[in-house]
């Protein structure tokens, strides 16, 4: 029984490495590179220019958060991996996809932080080479939606497959997944606006997968804290 | 009578489906609530160059589509009181839906190739963005919804008579009428509503 204790307790510190991979996301994009909102798509290179420059440093920790993040969230994609393979037992398909598509995720996530960290790295490089990379990193913040709707539905097709009387996890919350996942793939089209509601600062490229992305990240966090108090790994229902 | 397993059932009341397949609903119509009220806002802000677009949409096409999607989830409908009965033919009724539902991408493939065809695309005027997008997040809520729709027929035995979860049935054509209310949600903004600009 004590040992149970102390695994749940590992599990629960690992939850919590989802919250601080958000918070140091928000921090680098927000007070440090300003590109919370995003800047608009159709600003001129020495706009862009001049806004990195301006906030060199900030760019370049920013920079660091966004990697370092991705190096840090995967205890928290463990323990759903975790729940997940528990669901779908012997023959983990849905599982491992999830955890493949989270891996590329968060490649992405490292090379947005390196997209960044070129922008600024030589203030005195050309408003164009600045704004190349600068627009790379906000394509690499953005775009990967894509590959985002097939984790949500992947992980969303577990949850849902689940017979057991008791689910091992709640089934809103697969369905909350399809719901993420069909919202996301709008962010792929960013490439082919620089106005309108499917530019990159538009209301159905950026602030609706922003938002839905919060409210995924805020249930995932509820959903596993509730799961591991229930002591659901050990859950022996057929 | 085929046995009930729906873990929802409860004596009073009955949320058709089971309740966490709500959150996909009304998450859903909320975010495309948002949708329409950004087109409604471009719509009134910009409304001569919106109108001059518009007007190139044929109501024609658009009106047979609303009518293949209300006809389609008429038959979702019947499949589900065929099953509660317990009779065979669900299976058919099923396949009348998936046909009308396929019939209706064939008519948007259709109508989108003539829009092409023509010169206008994703990005030739702030309309046909909204057009094109909207129409292409509910193409694709169309080809999840028939895809369910497939999965479901699987579930019939050999006289097409229902034998899965009925919360299933139910909610597979929740989700397929949810996917025809936002299809005459965008007919009638898109196709139909004219803003006439300052009164």
């Amino acid at each position: 029984m004590k040992q149970a204790g102390s695994r749940q307790g590992a599990l629960r510190l690992c939850v919590f490495a989802g919250p601080l991979w958000g918070t140091l996301f928000f921090i680098a994009l927000w007070p440090l590179m300003h590109i919370f909102p995003p800047y608009s798509p159709t600003w001129s290179a020495a706009e862009v220019a001049a806004h990195v420059r301006d906030n060199q440093t900030g760019f370049l920790v920013g920079g660091i958060l966004l990697m370092t993040a991705a190096a840090i969230v995967w205890p928290f994609i463990t323990v759903i991996l975790l729940f997940l393979k528990k669901i779908e037992g012997r023959l983990p398909i849905w599982t491992t996809v999830t955890g493949l598509v989270f891996t590329f995720g968060q490649f992405t996530v490292f090379m947005c932080g390196l997209a960044f960290t070129m922008a600024a790295f030589r203030p005195e490089a050309s408003n164009e080479m600045i704004r190349a990379w600068s627009d790379l990193g906000m394509f690499l913040l953005v775009i990967p939606a894509i590959p985002g709707t097939t984790q949500y539905l992947a992980t969303g097709a577990v949850i849902l497959q689940d017979s057991r009387a008791k689910p091992i996890l709640p089934r809103w919350y697969g369905y909350l997944n399809l719901w993420v996942g069909i919202l996301s793939a709008p962010g792929a089209v960013v490439g082919l606006f620089k106005v309108g509601p499917f530019a990159w600062n538009g209301i159905a490229a950026f602030w609706i997968p922003a938002v839905v992305f919060g409210v995924w990240i805020t249930a995932t966090q509820i959903i596993l804290l509730g799961a591991i108090k229930r002591n659901a790994l050990a859950d022996e229902q057929p | 009578m085929i046995e009930t397993h729906d873990r929802t059932e409860t004596p009073r009341g009955h949320i058709p489906g089971e309740p966490g397949l709500w959150v996909l609903i009304f998450g859903d119509l909320l975010v495309f609530g948002v949708l329409f009220v950004t087109y409604a806002v471009s719509l009134v802000n910009d409304a001569d160059a919106m109108r001059l677009s518009q007007e190139k949409l044929g109501r024609g096409l658009g009106l047979a589509n609303t009518i293949l999607l209300l006809t389609s989830s008429w038959f979702i409908a019947h499949a589900v009181i065929a099953a509660r009965r317990g009779a065979p033919g669900v299976r058919r009724l099923i396949f009348a839906a998936i046909a009308l539902g396929t019939a209706f991408v064939a008519v948007k493939i259709v109508e989108w190739g003539g829009h092409i065809g023509s010169g206008d695309t994703l990005n030739s005027s702030s309309f046909f963005t909204f057009y094109f997008m909207y129409t292409g997040i509910h193409l694709l809520h169309v080809l999840i919804g028939l895809g369910v729709l497939c999965w479901t027929a699987t579930q019939c035995d050999s006289r097409g008579a229902w034998t899965g979860s009925f919360a299933v049935l139910e909610g597979s054509a929740v989700f397929w009428h949810l996917v025809d209310l936002l299809w005459v949600m965008i007919f009638a903004l898109l196709y139909l509503l004219r803003h006439g600009g300052a009164a």
